[in-house]
């Protein structure tokens, strides 16, 4: 377990690492996500109650499209000198180079949404600071991330693979997009935690099984 | 006793195309085995299986006497691959890369092995350069101090030489053969000077079949070239 950990966190380091060398992801990313959210402003003029109801689906388009942009590159690192065949020969287990993978993919996610909230906030004058928010923020990031890094290596081989990841990955994650949107609005709107219970049992079931299933078909994906 | 490396009727298919066939060999501790062949015909498809980057479709591989299928965490830790790339990500200076393969070995001292293996393959003074400014001699010398960290007791090498001028191969060798004289190598090649020059057993295959195996002996690079035409029926 201890391996298992340790190496994990070694390659969520060295992606950072890499990340912070060439800042390719996060520069693109970031600029995305912003952007995405500038438009919206201009294009909608609503009064406060409204922007209370569509706020969310803003930031959560933001997060989906950036999100996908950050893990389209996930594992180019990975391919440049075959390094994944290097990763293959060390004495750790696939699951390891899985977790590693998505620890370094959440960072990448928290990063924009730490730079995005306070956008959206300042944008659409919206308490998207709201502790339940965010933590349903993070509950879903998990989700994302960890669905998105299968799809990601499946996809990093493939010719067109920045088309190929999100028609594989958008279908499957609705679900928990859904959710946290739904769950945000009636946040925004005074809502309680007994309101929303339901579809944050949905975000954490969803956790639970794309998290599950990845770690373990993740060796059959990268084998072959 | 058991073989240091034993493959027992390995086959693997890529969809339809079989590559290797109810292939079997063995390797003795301290072999320096030579694979020969044709483009196509399963050599690097081998030292990947035999490195446990990728799976057979049917057999058995063994390492020491234990099946890699079985114990694959604890027999990677007893191998070394270097193939026709490093492994090495270019962003990373070269000390970087070795620390983070050292963290994934779980070295036990790390720095004196990094820094002995960087002056060994004489690259202590750019050791805080990124590997992508270094040339195509240096990555793959980097590659072998990467493959020898964990001072494997099996190496292999898939084609080690693409890329590497004769000063660079000889090098390289020299360092293989330096770093501990009694490992067991396996390594592919195209190239008959190197191979008669590290190799003490030969094997050449053919559509994933073994035509061709001895010891070297006395065989020159003339000898070998002319056998090795004779037996594929064909040019290297």
């Amino acid at each position: 377990m201890k391996t298992f950990w340790k190496a994990a966190f070694a390659i969520a380091k060295k992606d950072i690492l890499l990340e912070l060398r060439s800042k390719e992801i996060i520069s693109s990313v970031l600029l995305f996500a912003v952007l995405t959210l500038v438009i919206f402003h201009f294009a909608f003029t609503a009064d406060h109650e409204t922007m209370t109801q569509i706020a969310p689906g803003m930031l959560w388009v933001a997060f989906s499209f950036s999100g996908i942009l950050s893990l389209n590159r996930a594992f180019i690192p990975e391919k440049e000198d075959n390094c994944m065949e290097g990763l293959l020969s060390c004495p750790v287990g696939r699951e390891a180079i899985y977790m590693g993978k998505c620890l370094g993919s959440f960072i990448f996610m928290l990063i924009v949404e730490a730079v995005v909230i306070p956008v959206c906030a300042m944008l659409f004058n919206v308490d998207v600071f709201n502790p339940m928010i965010i933590f349903i923020t993070l509950l879903a990031t998990i989700g994302f991330v960890s669905v998105g890094i299968i799809f990601s290596a499946l996809s990093v081989n493939t010719r067109a693979r920045e088309m190929v990841l999100p028609i594989l990955f958008l279908p499957i994650i609705v679900p928990i997009i859904i959710c946290a949107v739904s769950s945000s609005s009636a946040i925004l709107a005074g809502g309680t935690f007994e309101d929303i219970k339901q579809f944050l049992l949905i975000i954490v079931a969803f956790d639970v099984i794309f998290f599950t299933v990845p770690l373990m078909i993740f060796k059959y994906v990268v084998e072959e | 006793m058991s073989h240091v490396i034993e493959c027992q009727k390995i086959s693997k298919r890529f969809g339809g195309n079989q590559v290797l066939k109810d292939f079997d060999l063995t390797v003795d501790a301290g072999e320096s085995v030579a694979i020969l062949g044709p483009n196509g015909t399963g050599k690097s498809t081998l030292i990947r299986i035999l490195a446990s980057v990728m799976r057979q479709s049917e057999g058995k591989v063994l390492i020491n006497g234990s099946e890699m299928k079985d114990e694959a965490f604890a027999l990677r830790s007893q191998i070394g691959l270097l193939s026709h790339t490093g492994y090495l990500y270019t962003s990373l200076s070269a000390e970087e890369n070795l620390k983070f393969y050292a963290e994934m070995y779980s070295l036990k001292d790390p720095e004196k092995r990094i820094a002995e293996l960087l002056e060994k393959v004489g690259l202590r003074t750019r050791r805080f350069d990124r590997v992508a400014t270094f040339s195509r001699g240096m990555s793959q010398r980097l590659g072998l101090a990467r493959a020898l960290l964990h001072s494997p007791k099996i190496l292999l090498l898939d084609e080690p030489e693409t890329g590497l001028d004769q000063e660079g191969l000889d090098l390289l060798w020299s360092i293989i053969k330096t770093d501990d004289p009694d490992r067991t190598v396996v390594f592919t090649s195209h190239n008959f000077k190197s191979t008669v020059q590290a190799c003490s057993r030969l094997i050449i295959l053919k559509k994933g079949k073994i035509v061709y195996d001895a010891p070297k002996g006395d065989l020159t690079e003339d000898g070998l070239q002319a056998l090795y035409h004779d037996v594929t029926g064909g040019k290297s």
